[in-house]
């Protein structure tokens, strides 16, 4: 009842876990590394969009900072104009005898 | 013959009178005043830039009045005098001078240090704008006119900032003692703060103009 082809076919299979056991241990020797490699390329991939954003918005947010500061210039010179007119108020006036 | 028995009684109701019409008076003076100073510390105590020195100089003072004044109505209110109570009444005018004094040397205070922080700024806009220049000129950019608004924004900030810098030495040490002749001070510092407002208001267009040329 023993067919030649069942034998070569265990023995197939045998050499293939073998092998792939040995794979196994060969690539589970090769672990430390491979993570160190593996963020290697996402990192240096994402470096090279980083720099140009960096370089590209640069102005852009100059500007929004421009934009921002003279905002506040702006606010300040319209209270530095409401403390003049009051200081005018003051300045104009004429103190009169209070008891009478 | 004169009826002396009428006439005492008409001078004492006349006296009455005009204490009353005193009180009434001082009174409502000291009122307007304690709000007016009332006034003066929230402005002082809202100044977004008011040198530390300078607010409690002018809290000092603000507070000092307050006082002064509060203790000044009792005096008053506790005169039966009228010509006392005139006599003490005027110096709610010139013990204090809370209207022509007080309040112009809080408000111009409180200007010339709020000039120093809006030309701090612009100085801090000029650089910013400096750069910006720098680099459409590495572009190739003609930044001429970018560059002569920006030497007027620098010339401009730098005027209004020394303008206004003796301001509030100037006008602190002003007590009511010196008035009328201290006003001449403080029309002196009026004129240089608008100088320095005037200066500022064209910094800012200046600043405005390089970035429209930038564009």
């Amino acid at each position: 009842m023993h067919r030649p082809g069942a034998t070569r076919s265990v023995a197939a299979a045998s050499a293939m876990f073998v092998a792939a056991l040995l794979a196994g241990c060969a690539s589970a020797s090769k672990a430390p590394s491979a993570p160190v490699q593996v963020p290697t390329t996402p990192a240096a991939t994402a470096a090279a969009p980083a720099s140009s954003v960096t370089s590209q918005p640069a102005s852009a947010s100059t500007g929004a900072t421009t934009t921002a500061d003279l905002a506040t210039v702006d606010a300040q010179l319209n209270s530095i104009d409401a403390q003049l007119s009051a200081a005018d108020s003051g300045l104009a006036q004429q103190e009169g005898d209070p008891t009478k | 013959m004169a009826d002396t028995t009428s006439t005492v009684p008409r001078n004492a109701q006349a006296k009455a009178d005009r204490l009353a019409y005193c009180h009434g008076h001082a009174d409502a003076a000291i009122e307007a005043r304690l709000t007016a100073l009332g006034n003066d510390l929230t402005a002082v105590n809202s100044a977004a830039h008011l040198a530390p020195a300078d607010k409690q100089t002018l809290l000092g003072l603000i507070s000092s009045d307050q006082s002064g004044l509060t203790q000044l109505k009792a005096t008053i209110d506790a005169t039966t005098d009228p010509t006392t109570c005139h006599t003490d009444g005027l110096t709610i005018v010139t013990g204090y001078r809370v209207y022509v004094l007080v309040g112009p040397k809080v408000r111009l205070t409180i200007a010339a240090d709020q000039i120093q922080a809006a030309g701090a700024t612009l100085q801090s806009v000029a650089t910013t704008l400096q750069n910006d220049i720098n680099r459409a000129k590495g572009n190739g950019k003609d930044v001429a006119k970018a560059q002569e608004a920006l030497n007027d924004l620098n010339t401009k900030t730098t005027a209004a900032l020394s303008a206004a810098a003796p301001v509030p030495g100037q006008v602190l040490p002003l007590d009511p003692s010196g008035y009328p002749a201290n006003a001449t001070t403080l029309q002196s510092a009026r004129q240089s703060l608008e100088s320095a407002r005037s200066d500022l208001h064209a910094a800012r267009k200046d600043a405005a103009q390089v970035v429209a040329d930038l564009q």
